[in-house]
Protein backbone atom coordinates (compact mmCIF):
# COMPACT_ATOMS: atom_id res chain seq x y z
CA UNK A 1 0.00 0.00 0.00
CA UNK A 2 1.62 3.42 -0.84
CA UNK A 3 -0.98 5.79 -0.27
CA UNK A 4 1.59 7.78 2.53
CA UNK A 5 1.37 10.92 3.07
CA UNK A 6 -2.19 10.80 1.43
CA UNK A 7 -3.53 8.58 3.13
CA UNK A 8 -5.26 10.13 5.78
CA UNK A 9 -6.89 12.41 3.44
CA UNK A 10 -8.18 9.44 1.43
CA UNK A 11 -9.30 7.84 4.41
CA UNK A 12 -11.22 10.74 5.80
CA UNK A 13 -12.75 10.81 1.91
CA UNK A 14 -13.37 7.60 2.24
CA UNK A 15 -15.29 8.66 5.72
CA UNK A 16 -17.84 11.19 3.86
CA UNK A 17 -18.24 8.54 1.20
CA UNK A 18 -16.39 9.91 -1.85
CA UNK A 19 -16.43 7.78 -4.51
CA UNK A 20 -13.08 8.54 -5.11
CA UNK A 21 -11.44 7.54 -2.30
CA UNK A 22 -12.79 4.18 -2.17
CA UNK A 23 -11.73 3.76 -5.73
CA UNK A 24 -7.97 4.39 -4.00
CA UNK A 25 -8.24 2.65 -1.47
CA UNK A 26 -9.83 -0.48 -3.40
CA UNK A 27 -6.93 -0.18 -6.22
CA UNK A 28 -4.55 -0.22 -3.05
CA UNK A 29 -5.75 -3.34 -0.89
CA UNK A 30 -7.91 -5.74 -3.60
CA UNK A 31 -4.98 -7.25 -5.60
CA UNK A 32 -3.48 -8.31 -2.58
CA UNK A 33 -6.51 -9.46 -1.31
CA UNK A 34 -7.71 -11.19 -3.81
CA UNK A 35 -3.91 -12.53 -3.77
CA UNK A 36 -4.18 -13.86 -0.46
CA UNK A 37 -7.77 -15.41 -0.77
CA UNK A 38 -6.76 -17.26 -3.88
CA UNK A 39 -3.57 -18.51 -1.93
CA UNK A 40 -5.94 -19.97 1.11
CA UNK A 41 -7.77 -21.93 -1.32
CA UNK A 42 -11.16 -19.52 -1.30
CA UNK A 43 -13.87 -20.94 -3.39
CA UNK A 44 -14.70 -17.82 -4.70
CA UNK A 45 -11.83 -15.36 -4.11
CA UNK A 46 -13.19 -12.36 -6.19
CA UNK A 47 -16.48 -12.09 -3.67
CA UNK A 48 -14.75 -11.85 -0.42
CA UNK A 49 -13.02 -9.02 -1.43
CA UNK A 50 -16.33 -7.23 -2.14
CA UNK A 51 -17.74 -8.71 1.23
CA UNK A 52 -14.37 -7.41 2.88
CA UNK A 53 -14.90 -3.79 1.33
CA UNK A 54 -18.84 -3.88 2.78
CA UNK A 55 -17.66 -4.47 6.04
CA UNK A 56 -15.13 -1.98 6.03
CA UNK A 57 -17.64 0.30 4.69
CA UNK A 58 -20.13 -0.11 7.78
CA UNK A 59 -17.30 -0.14 10.39
CA UNK A 60 -14.63 2.60 8.83
CA UNK A 61 -16.24 5.11 11.11
CA UNK A 62 -15.00 3.45 14.03
CA UNK A 63 -11.11 3.11 12.62
CA UNK A 64 -8.30 4.92 13.73
CA UNK A 65 -4.50 4.36 13.26
CA UNK A 66 -1.62 4.04 10.16
CA UNK A 67 -1.99 2.90 6.82
CA UNK A 68 -0.49 -0.46 7.71
CA UNK A 69 -3.21 -1.11 10.48
CA UNK A 70 -5.42 -0.12 8.01
CA UNK A 71 -4.34 -3.10 5.68
CA UNK A 72 -3.77 -5.42 8.76
CA UNK A 73 -7.80 -4.69 9.97
CA UNK A 74 -8.63 -5.16 5.54
CA UNK A 75 -6.81 -8.70 6.36
CA UNK A 76 -8.55 -9.52 8.91
CA UNK A 77 -11.89 -9.27 7.87
CA UNK A 78 -10.70 -10.66 4.71
CA UNK A 79 -9.50 -13.52 7.07
CA UNK A 80 -12.67 -13.83 8.83
CA UNK A 81 -14.60 -13.83 5.09
CA UNK A 82 -12.75 -16.92 4.50
CA UNK A 83 -13.57 -18.77 7.43
CA UNK A 84 -16.61 -18.10 7.10
CA UNK A 85 -16.79 -19.02 3.50
CA UNK A 86 -15.43 -22.25 4.35
CA UNK A 87 -17.77 -23.03 7.00
CA UNK A 88 -20.52 -22.49 4.44
CA UNK A 89 -18.88 -24.62 2.02
CA UNK A 90 -17.50 -27.26 4.81
CA UNK A 91 -14.85 -27.79 2.40
CA UNK A 92 -11.27 -29.40 3.31
CA UNK A 93 -8.71 -28.23 1.35
CA UNK A 94 -6.24 -31.05 2.95
CA UNK A 95 -4.93 -33.10 0.46
CA UNK A 96 -2.85 -36.42 0.95
CA UNK A 97 0.41 -36.94 -0.63
CA UNK A 98 -0.77 -38.90 -3.21
CA UNK A 99 -2.79 -36.09 -4.65
CA UNK A 100 0.51 -34.08 -4.71
CA UNK A 101 1.68 -36.55 -6.89
CA UNK A 102 -0.96 -36.84 -8.93
CA UNK A 103 -0.86 -33.01 -9.58
CA UNK A 104 2.46 -33.36 -10.08
CA UNK A 105 2.37 -36.47 -12.78
CA UNK A 106 -0.78 -33.83 -14.46
CA UNK A 107 1.83 -31.98 -15.93
CA UNK A 108 2.48 -32.56 -19.48
CA UNK A 109 3.84 -30.12 -21.56
CA UNK A 110 1.47 -28.23 -22.74
CA UNK A 111 1.23 -24.13 -23.95
CA UNK A 112 1.95 -21.77 -21.91
CA UNK A 113 -1.46 -20.84 -20.54
CA UNK A 114 -2.13 -24.36 -19.44
CA UNK A 115 1.62 -24.39 -17.84
CA UNK A 116 0.51 -21.55 -15.39
CA UNK A 117 -2.50 -22.97 -14.86
CA UNK A 118 -0.94 -26.42 -14.18
CA UNK A 119 1.47 -24.35 -12.09
CA UNK A 120 -0.86 -23.19 -9.90
CA UNK A 121 -2.98 -26.08 -9.15
CA UNK A 122 0.81 -27.63 -8.06
CA UNK A 123 1.47 -24.99 -5.99
CA UNK A 124 -2.15 -25.25 -4.34
CA UNK A 125 -1.46 -28.85 -4.03
CA UNK A 126 1.58 -28.06 -2.06
CA UNK A 127 0.26 -25.38 -0.09
CA UNK A 128 -2.58 -27.69 1.02
CA UNK A 129 -0.38 -29.75 2.89
CA UNK A 130 0.11 -27.42 5.31
CA UNK A 131 -2.39 -26.95 8.21
CA UNK A 132 -4.87 -23.92 7.67
CA UNK A 133 -3.41 -21.57 9.77
CA UNK A 134 0.47 -22.32 9.08
CA UNK A 135 -0.95 -21.64 5.31
CA UNK A 136 -1.78 -18.19 6.64
CA UNK A 137 1.35 -17.77 7.79
CA UNK A 138 3.51 -18.30 5.18
CA UNK A 139 1.07 -16.19 2.79
CA UNK A 140 0.76 -12.92 5.41
CA UNK A 141 4.78 -13.37 6.46
CA UNK A 142 6.25 -13.93 3.02
CA UNK A 143 3.96 -12.90 0.23
CA UNK A 144 2.52 -9.86 2.01
CA UNK A 145 5.51 -9.27 3.95
CA UNK A 146 3.35 -8.05 7.35
CA UNK A 147 5.03 -8.08 10.86
CA UNK A 148 5.24 -10.82 13.45
CA UNK A 149 2.57 -8.40 15.45
CA UNK A 150 0.38 -7.57 12.46
CA UNK A 151 0.01 -10.99 11.70
CA UNK A 152 -1.05 -12.20 15.03
CA UNK A 153 -3.57 -9.51 15.08
CA UNK A 154 -5.06 -10.62 11.56
CA UNK A 155 -5.02 -13.89 12.66
CA UNK A 156 -5.95 -13.64 16.71
CA UNK A 157 -3.55 -15.11 18.29
CA UNK A 158 -0.27 -14.34 20.17
CA UNK A 159 3.01 -13.05 18.65
CA UNK A 160 4.63 -16.54 19.98
CA UNK A 161 2.13 -18.91 18.16
CA UNK A 162 2.98 -16.75 14.96
CA UNK A 163 6.58 -17.47 15.76
CA UNK A 164 6.15 -21.32 15.95
CA UNK A 165 3.77 -21.70 13.77
CA UNK A 166 6.26 -19.96 10.73
CA UNK A 167 8.90 -22.09 11.73
CA UNK A 168 6.55 -25.09 11.70
CA UNK A 169 4.87 -24.24 8.75
CA UNK A 170 8.78 -23.84 7.53
CA UNK A 171 9.88 -27.10 7.90
CA UNK A 172 7.12 -28.68 6.95
CA UNK A 173 7.05 -27.15 3.26
CA UNK A 174 10.59 -28.14 3.22
CA UNK A 175 9.66 -31.70 3.94
CA UNK A 176 7.14 -31.80 1.28
CA UNK A 177 9.16 -30.13 -1.38
CA UNK A 178 12.30 -32.89 -0.85
CA UNK A 179 9.77 -35.65 -0.76
CA UNK A 180 7.86 -34.73 -3.82
CA UNK A 181 10.89 -33.47 -6.14
CA UNK A 182 8.67 -32.88 -9.26
CA UNK A 183 8.76 -29.45 -9.53
CA UNK A 184 5.73 -28.64 -11.83
CA UNK A 185 5.61 -25.68 -9.26
CA UNK A 186 8.53 -24.14 -10.95
CA UNK A 187 7.65 -21.70 -13.25
CA UNK A 188 5.78 -23.02 -16.79
CA UNK A 189 8.60 -22.82 -18.73
CA UNK A 190 10.77 -25.24 -16.71
CA UNK A 191 8.26 -27.32 -16.02
CA UNK A 192 7.21 -27.11 -19.91
CA UNK A 193 10.94 -28.16 -20.68
CA UNK A 194 10.44 -31.56 -18.19
CA UNK A 195 12.55 -30.72 -15.56
CA UNK A 196 11.99 -32.78 -12.97
CA UNK A 197 14.33 -34.13 -10.03
CA UNK B 1 19.21 -28.39 9.26
CA UNK B 2 17.07 -26.16 11.29
CA UNK B 3 16.27 -22.74 11.00
CA UNK B 4 18.32 -20.80 13.44
CA UNK B 5 17.75 -17.10 14.98
CA UNK B 6 20.06 -15.89 11.54
CA UNK B 7 18.50 -18.32 9.18
CA UNK B 8 14.96 -17.42 9.68
CA UNK B 9 15.07 -14.05 9.26
CA UNK B 10 16.63 -14.25 6.16
CA UNK B 11 14.05 -16.55 4.27
CA UNK B 12 11.34 -14.18 5.81
CA UNK B 13 13.28 -11.17 4.42
CA UNK B 14 13.84 -13.79 1.09
CA UNK B 15 17.10 -13.41 1.17
CA UNK B 16 17.70 -16.93 0.77
CA UNK B 17 18.98 -17.96 -2.90
CA UNK B 18 17.67 -20.79 -4.91
CA UNK B 19 20.70 -22.55 -4.87
CA UNK B 20 21.35 -22.83 -0.94
CA UNK B 21 21.27 -26.43 0.09
CA UNK B 22 19.38 -26.17 2.63
CA UNK B 23 16.26 -23.72 1.82
CA UNK B 24 16.66 -22.66 -1.28
CA UNK B 25 14.16 -24.73 -2.91
CA UNK B 26 11.75 -23.33 0.00
CA UNK B 27 12.85 -19.91 -1.13
CA UNK B 28 11.92 -21.12 -4.69
CA UNK B 29 8.37 -22.29 -3.76
CA UNK B 30 7.71 -18.91 -2.40
CA UNK B 31 8.66 -17.03 -5.42
CA UNK B 32 6.74 -19.46 -7.53
CA UNK B 33 3.93 -19.07 -5.22
CA UNK B 34 4.34 -15.24 -5.11
CA UNK B 35 4.68 -15.22 -9.23
CA UNK B 36 1.11 -17.58 -9.07
CA UNK B 37 -1.22 -15.42 -7.28
CA UNK B 38 -0.92 -12.22 -8.33
CA UNK B 39 -4.19 -11.47 -9.90
CA UNK B 40 -5.90 -8.66 -10.06
CA UNK B 41 -9.80 -8.46 -10.14
CA UNK B 42 -10.97 -8.10 -13.63
CA UNK B 43 -12.30 -4.94 -14.69
CA UNK B 44 -15.62 -6.21 -14.38
CA UNK B 45 -15.45 -7.14 -10.70
CA UNK B 46 -13.48 -4.31 -9.87
CA UNK B 47 -17.13 -2.33 -11.26
CA UNK B 48 -19.06 -4.75 -9.72
CA UNK B 49 -17.60 -4.11 -6.02
CA UNK B 50 -17.16 -0.13 -6.24
CA UNK B 51 -21.00 -0.35 -6.84
CA UNK B 52 -21.46 -2.45 -4.06
CA UNK B 53 -19.35 0.16 -2.05
CA UNK B 54 -20.94 2.82 -2.80
CA UNK B 55 -24.72 1.08 -2.34
CA UNK B 56 -23.42 -0.05 1.18
CA UNK B 57 -22.21 3.15 2.40
CA UNK B 58 -25.59 4.41 1.39
CA UNK B 59 -27.54 2.04 2.81
CA UNK B 60 -26.08 1.85 6.06
CA UNK B 61 -25.68 5.50 6.89
CA UNK B 62 -28.10 5.78 9.44
CA UNK B 63 -26.49 2.37 11.48
CA UNK B 64 -22.59 4.11 10.82
CA UNK B 65 -23.68 7.31 12.27
CA UNK B 66 -24.78 5.82 15.63
CA UNK B 67 -21.23 4.31 16.16
CA UNK B 68 -20.41 1.76 18.73
CA UNK B 69 -18.94 3.97 21.87
CA UNK B 70 -22.43 6.21 21.14
CA UNK B 71 -24.47 3.06 21.48
CA UNK B 72 -23.02 2.30 24.41
CA UNK B 73 -22.68 4.91 26.50
CA UNK B 74 -26.15 5.57 25.85
CA UNK B 75 -26.92 1.56 27.40
CA UNK B 76 -24.93 2.74 30.29
CA UNK B 77 -27.13 5.88 31.14
CA UNK B 78 -30.38 4.00 30.72
CA UNK B 79 -28.69 1.14 33.14
CA UNK B 80 -27.37 3.23 35.58
CA UNK B 81 -30.81 4.95 35.65
CA UNK B 82 -32.77 2.32 35.98
CA UNK B 83 -30.53 1.36 38.72
CA UNK B 84 -31.00 4.57 40.35
CA UNK B 85 -34.56 4.19 40.28
CA UNK B 86 -34.98 0.82 41.21
CA UNK B 87 -32.92 2.02 44.83
CA UNK B 88 -34.97 4.54 44.95
CA UNK B 89 -38.08 2.42 45.21
CA UNK B 90 -36.71 -0.33 46.92
CA UNK B 91 -35.29 2.23 50.09
CA UNK B 92 -38.62 4.07 49.96
CA UNK B 93 -40.32 0.50 50.06
CA UNK B 94 -38.59 -0.18 52.94
CA UNK B 95 -39.37 3.27 54.66
CA UNK B 96 -42.85 2.85 54.55
CA UNK B 97 -42.62 -0.63 55.48
CA UNK B 98 -40.55 0.62 59.01
CA UNK B 99 -43.20 3.33 59.18
CA UNK B 100 -46.08 1.38 58.54
CA UNK B 101 -44.71 -1.19 61.68
CA UNK B 102 -43.75 1.91 63.77
CA UNK B 103 -40.69 2.36 65.49
CA UNK B 104 -38.34 0.69 63.54
CA UNK B 105 -35.32 1.84 61.91
CA UNK B 106 -35.39 4.53 59.09
CA UNK B 107 -32.65 3.02 57.42
CA UNK B 108 -33.79 -0.48 56.14
CA UNK B 109 -29.94 -1.23 55.38
CA UNK B 110 -29.04 -2.02 58.92
CA UNK B 111 -31.75 -4.55 59.46
CA UNK B 112 -32.58 -5.55 56.25
CA UNK B 113 -29.16 -5.99 54.73
CA UNK B 114 -30.82 -8.50 52.58
CA UNK B 115 -33.38 -6.21 50.74
CA UNK B 116 -30.81 -3.70 49.76
CA UNK B 117 -29.69 -4.13 46.60
CA UNK B 118 -26.04 -2.28 47.39
CA UNK B 119 -24.19 -5.50 46.37
CA UNK B 120 -25.94 -5.53 43.12
CA UNK B 121 -24.59 -1.94 42.43
CA UNK B 122 -21.53 -3.43 42.60
CA UNK B 123 -22.20 -5.77 39.93
CA UNK B 124 -21.98 -5.29 35.97
CA UNK B 125 -23.94 -2.87 34.34
CA UNK B 126 -26.05 -5.32 32.41
CA UNK B 127 -27.08 -6.99 35.48
CA UNK B 128 -28.70 -4.21 37.21
CA UNK B 129 -31.37 -3.00 34.51
CA UNK B 130 -32.78 -6.42 35.57
CA UNK B 131 -33.14 -7.37 38.49
CA UNK B 132 -34.62 -10.91 38.03
CA UNK B 133 -31.90 -12.04 36.91
CA UNK B 134 -30.54 -12.75 39.90
CA UNK B 135 -27.11 -13.64 40.93
CA UNK B 136 -26.54 -16.12 38.43
CA UNK B 137 -25.67 -14.42 35.82
CA UNK B 138 -22.92 -12.05 38.24
CA UNK B 139 -21.48 -14.93 39.01
CA UNK B 140 -21.07 -16.10 35.51
CA UNK B 141 -19.72 -12.81 34.49
CA UNK B 142 -17.71 -13.08 37.71
CA UNK B 143 -15.86 -15.88 36.54
CA UNK B 144 -15.33 -15.81 33.48
CA UNK B 145 -13.47 -12.35 34.41
CA UNK B 146 -11.44 -13.59 36.94
CA UNK B 147 -10.20 -16.56 35.34
CA UNK B 148 -10.54 -16.07 31.60
CA UNK B 149 -9.98 -19.67 29.93
CA UNK B 150 -7.29 -19.56 27.00
CA UNK B 151 -9.61 -22.24 25.09
CA UNK B 152 -12.59 -19.65 25.81
CA UNK B 153 -10.34 -16.60 24.68
CA UNK B 154 -9.20 -18.62 21.35
CA UNK B 155 -12.85 -19.25 20.44
CA UNK B 156 -14.56 -16.19 21.12
CA UNK B 157 -11.32 -14.96 18.66
CA UNK B 158 -12.51 -17.84 15.93
CA UNK B 159 -15.83 -16.75 16.26
CA UNK B 160 -17.20 -15.29 13.06
CA UNK B 161 -19.91 -13.22 11.94
CA UNK B 162 -22.57 -15.79 12.10
CA UNK B 163 -21.65 -16.82 15.48
CA UNK B 164 -21.25 -13.36 17.22
CA UNK B 165 -23.34 -11.40 19.30
CA UNK B 166 -23.12 -7.58 19.62
CA UNK B 167 -19.97 -6.92 22.09
CA UNK B 168 -17.08 -8.55 19.81
CA UNK B 169 -17.34 -8.29 16.36
CA UNK B 170 -14.65 -9.60 14.67
CA UNK B 171 -14.96 -7.36 11.58
CA UNK B 172 -14.24 -4.11 13.87
CA UNK B 173 -11.31 -2.38 13.87
CA UNK B 174 -8.98 -3.77 16.28
CA UNK B 175 -7.85 -1.83 19.43
CA UNK B 176 -4.52 0.63 18.92
CA UNK B 177 -3.13 -0.60 22.12
CA UNK B 178 -3.08 -4.37 21.82
CA UNK B 179 -0.50 -6.71 23.98
CA UNK B 180 0.60 -9.33 22.91
CA UNK B 181 1.77 -12.16 25.57
CA UNK B 182 4.16 -13.98 24.16
CA UNK B 183 3.51 -17.83 24.43
CA UNK B 184 4.69 -20.50 22.54
CA UNK B 185 2.55 -23.01 23.48
CA UNK B 186 -0.36 -21.59 22.35
CA UNK B 187 0.22 -22.82 19.34
CA UNK B 188 -1.12 -25.89 19.89
CA UNK B 189 -4.22 -24.69 21.43
CA UNK B 190 -4.70 -22.27 18.55
CA UNK B 191 -4.48 -25.38 16.15
CA UNK B 192 -6.82 -26.92 18.17
CA UNK B 193 -9.63 -24.14 18.23
CA UNK B 194 -8.73 -22.36 15.24
CA UNK B 195 -11.39 -23.24 12.47
CA UNK B 196 -12.89 -25.92 11.78
CA UNK B 197 -10.69 -26.91 8.86
CA UNK B 198 -7.78 -27.82 11.32
CA UNK B 199 -9.23 -30.82 13.16
CA UNK B 200 -7.28 -33.16 11.88
CA UNK B 201 -4.55 -31.05 10.94
CA UNK B 202 -3.31 -31.08 14.08
CA UNK B 203 -2.53 -34.83 14.15
CA UNK B 204 -0.35 -33.61 11.22
CA UNK B 205 1.19 -31.32 13.17
CA UNK B 206 1.90 -33.28 16.21
CA UNK B 207 3.31 -35.67 14.28
CA UNK B 208 5.62 -33.23 12.38
CA UNK B 209 7.02 -31.90 15.50
CA UNK B 210 9.10 -35.52 16.03
CA UNK B 211 10.58 -35.10 12.86
CA UNK B 212 12.21 -31.22 14.05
Amino acid sequence: MSLESRFDDVLSAATDGADWAWEELYRELAPGLLKFLTGQGASDPEDCVGEVFVHMVRRLGTFEGTEAQFRAWAFTIARHQLIDQWRRDKRRPLSSDRDVVAAADRLTPVDPEESATVQRAAIDQILSGLSTDQRSVLLLRFLHQFTIPETASIMGKTEGAIRVLQHRALHALRRTLAEHPDDAWLLPAAAFLGDSQ
Amino acid sequence: MGLDDTTEPRVVARNITRDDPTWGQVAAFLDAADSAYTDAPSPTQQAVHLAAISQAFHDDAPQRNKTMPDIRSRQRGRTALGAMLAAFVVIGGGVTAASAFGGLTLLPTQQEPQQVPAPMLMDSEADLADTDTGEEGDDADEESAASPKPASKMESVETHSSDESESSDPYDPPKQTTTHQEDEGDDDDDASHSDDRDDHEDDEDHEDESDD
